[in-house]
């Protein structure tokens, strides 16, 4: 047999550094909602920051905001009103929020078989963008809601090759 | 007379968190900023620098390679360096010691754990 598992497992600690990441940067609580397997290659959102990792996970880690809630979350790190916010500075945002998720599930993976090392971000912004992980890649993704903006979610997807067994 | 921190990262945004988390805790300070490295420690010989809060990972010179050219200095000697980062394995806060760090906090942080870290060489 040459079956591929699928440890879902991996993604806890992008969870972990989510939850960490916006509640100490940014004061803002966030909530878990669901794990799934994403089958669809369309972005969440319209902002999303994009790690690629390597060695110990073949892959990479997106976080892909509505634009609202890009922009309110950026304000929060920044403690600027929303409305001055320009496009490249929630870029910009949004850019460190994914480097800092990524960030902290290599300090939690650091001493184990799925040590990896990170990319510098990068950040597509518009809507109805897509974003392809070859196969055999697998996508598993976490939905969170968050305490301040009740009518929109975000996403993190973590696509990786899986072992084979 | 105020004190004088040069806040290094290559990032932007991560600087202004910085500066903004530096200002809140109502520390009274002159900031100075640097992109990468090796702008700092052009900017560090100049002098007048107190305190030096700096990022691991920086195009041009990272923030390891900053610290060890600093402490080289006959100005750096003693001067206070924070690593900022999010490289927060055992392993690079030991390296980061051993290369002259005064202090090590791993993004994300709390506006609190920086107060506290900086508190202690801002009076």
């Amino acid at each position: 047999m040459n079956e591929k598992t699928l440890d879902v497992t991996i993604i806890n600690p992008f969870i972990n550094a989510t939850l960490a990441c916006l509640s100490q940067m940014a004061k803002i609580e966030s909530k878990r909602e669901r794990i799934f397997v994403k089958s669809s290659n369309k972005m969440h959102g319209s902002v999303s920051g994009i790690i690629g990792l390597t060695n110990g996970i073949t892959g990479s880690v997106a976080v892909s905001f509505p634009q609202n809630l890009a922009r309110l979350i950026v304000a929060r790190l920044l403690g600027d009103a929303p409305e001055k916010l320009s496009d490249a500075v929630i870029g910009d945002g949004i850019g460190e929020v994914a480097n800092m998720v990524a960030g902290g599930a290599k300090r939690a993976f650091a001493e184990t078989e799925h040590r990896f090392n990170i990319s510098t971000p990068t950040v597509i912004m518009g809507d109805q963008t897509s974003m392809f992980n070859p196969a055999p890649a697998v996508t598993i993704a976490c939905e969170f809601s968050t305490s301040i903006s009740k009518d929109e979610t975000f996403l993190i997807e973590i696509a990786f090759r899986p072992n084979k067994e | 007379m105020s004190k004088t921190v040069l806040v290094v990262d290559d990032s932007t945004m991560m600087r202004k968190i910085v500066i903004r988390n530096i200002d809140e805790a109502g520390f009274k300070v002159k900031i100075v900023e640097a992109e990468d490295g090796a702008q700092a420690l052009k900017v560090f010989m100049q002098g007048g620098i107190d305190i030096v809060i700096s990022d691991w990972n920086m195009p041009n010179m990272n923030g390891l390679t900053l610290i060890k050219e600093i402490r080289k200095t006959d100005l750096g000697k003693t001067v206070p360096i924070f690593m900022v980062t999010t490289e927060g394995s055992a392993d690079n806060v030991k390296e980061a010691v051993l290369a002259g760090a005064t202090n090590y906090l791993v993004k994300p942080f709390t506006a609190e754990a920086l107060k506290s870290k900086l508190s202690k060489v801002i009076t």
